[in-house]
């Protein structure tokens, strides 16, 4: 968690900057250092630019490292912190662990109510689940896009 | 019908188990294991527990091919991380996002990994590192199939067996979610016809609301009820 920190203040007085850079000013390993720079650009607040070799030193084996640049497109800093657990983050739980789910189910095992209707629908329009037919007066759905335990960014109102 | 989650004997005794595997002081180890019949619920309880009580729970649904490498990815993605390349690193990203917390890792369908002796005894280091809660959810013979890896079995503070409902249960189920009223001979007929889960149950409830609407009643007595048409 410290070198999270860490890399997040390099990172908001930097727009670009290299791999390199960021293990010798924090002074952490090259892996982790890539584990958490991978993190941030798969969350859309970086994005590899180019991408250098560093030389092999003696002793060393294999081919050379890779030395990506990145460039910062995000804000790093309105970044989020574990927010509270609202509706919607219950119900892409749930219908991440069911896969096959009616509305109903939704609503019986995340005890929100209006939201379940809302939210499907949205997610259905943006394709993350679909329809696949009906049982009694109910829809059943599937999940057809599952991006991870964190729900899709969808904004308000489209 | 109510949509809303019934709570059964089992579903009591469920939040009881996770409550002590919660609660365990230091020393007594925080593993439990719950199995059962299928269609009793014991995934939705679990699901519905994770909803209603806890706010990072994680649940990991186990697949029959899984090996070590791939149950640590799917873990480490659960848990909010960006799975590393090596198994190793993998290893130790879960070690790092558990130990400390009181995140409880719900695994389902944990029979299929009794096959594999690398990957059940993968959980039990996580466990002992970390000493986080586990839950193992498993089908009616999971007890008799992790008895074989007795480290691990040792380590299973609670046991519990999901079982099949009760009339008192039924009762209860039907009770809390079906809009109309059932006498108690109408209770009698379905549980005569034997494997009465809760699947089953929102199934009756849903004839039983169908029935009231066409024919216009506010109580369904067995008198109602077509045995032969309803039989499953």
């Amino acid at each position: 968690m410290e070198a999270h920190k860490k890399i997040i203040d390099f990172i908001s007085k930097h727009r670009r900057f290299y791999l390199s850079c960021v293990m010798i000013s924090i002074g952490i390993s090259r892996r982790q250092a890539l584990q958490i720079l991978g993190k941030f650009k798969k969350e859309g607040y970086l994005t590899e630019v180019k991408v250098e070799r560093i030389p092999l030193e003696l002793n060393e084996y294999g081919p050379a490292r890779r030395n990506p640049q990145y460039k910062v497109i995000k804000d790093i800093l309105m970044r989020k912190q574990k927010l509270p657990v609202c509706d919607r983050d219950k119900i892409w739980k749930t219908l991440r662990y069911l896969r096959e789910f009616t509305r109903s189910d939704l609503i019986r095992l995340t005890g929100c109510t209006k939201t379940v209707e809302d939210y499907t629908r949205l997610l259905s329009r943006h394709g993350y689940i679909r329809s696949l037919g009906q049982h009694s007066r109910e829809k059943i759905w599937t999940l057809v896009k599952d991006i991870g335990p964190k729900r899709p960014h969808i904004p308000e109102g489209s | 019908m109510k949509k809303s989650f019934a709570i059964t004997n089992n579903v009591k005794r469920f939040m009881i188990l996770v409550n002590d595997i919660l609660e365990a002081p230091v020393g007594i180890e925080r593993m439990a294991l719950v199995y059962g019949d299928p269609g009793l619920g014991k995934t939705e309880t679990a699901i519905w527990w994770a909803n209603t009580y806890s706010k990072d729970a994680v649940f990991v649904r186990t697949k029959k091919l899984m090996s070590g490498r791939w149950l640590l990815e799917e873990l480490v993605a659960e848990l909010g991380e960006s799975p590393a390349w090596r198994t190793s690193d993998l290893f130790r990203q879960a070690v790092e996002a558990l130990a400390g917390t009181k995140r409880i890792v719900f695994l389902d369908e944990i029979d299929y990994l009794t096959h594999d002796a690398r990957v059940i005894e993968t959980i039990r280091d996580i466990h002992d590192t970390t000493h986080s809660p586990f839950i193992f959810i498993g089908m009616h013979e999971a007890d008799k199939k992790l008895k074989r890896y007795r480290h691990l079995y040792r380590r299973f503070s609670q046991i519990m067996r999901f079982d099949p409902l009760t009339k008192e249960d039924v009762v209860s189920v039907v009770k809390q979610i079906c809009e109309v009223q059932v006498d108690e001979d109408a209770i009698d007929t379905i549980c005569s016809f034997g494997n009465t889960t809760v699947a089953v149950l929102y199934r009756w409830a849903e004839r039983f609301e169908r029935i009231a609407r066409v024919r216009g009643l506010d109580r369904i007595s067995s008198g109602d009820l077509d045995n032969k048409k309803f039989r499953n």
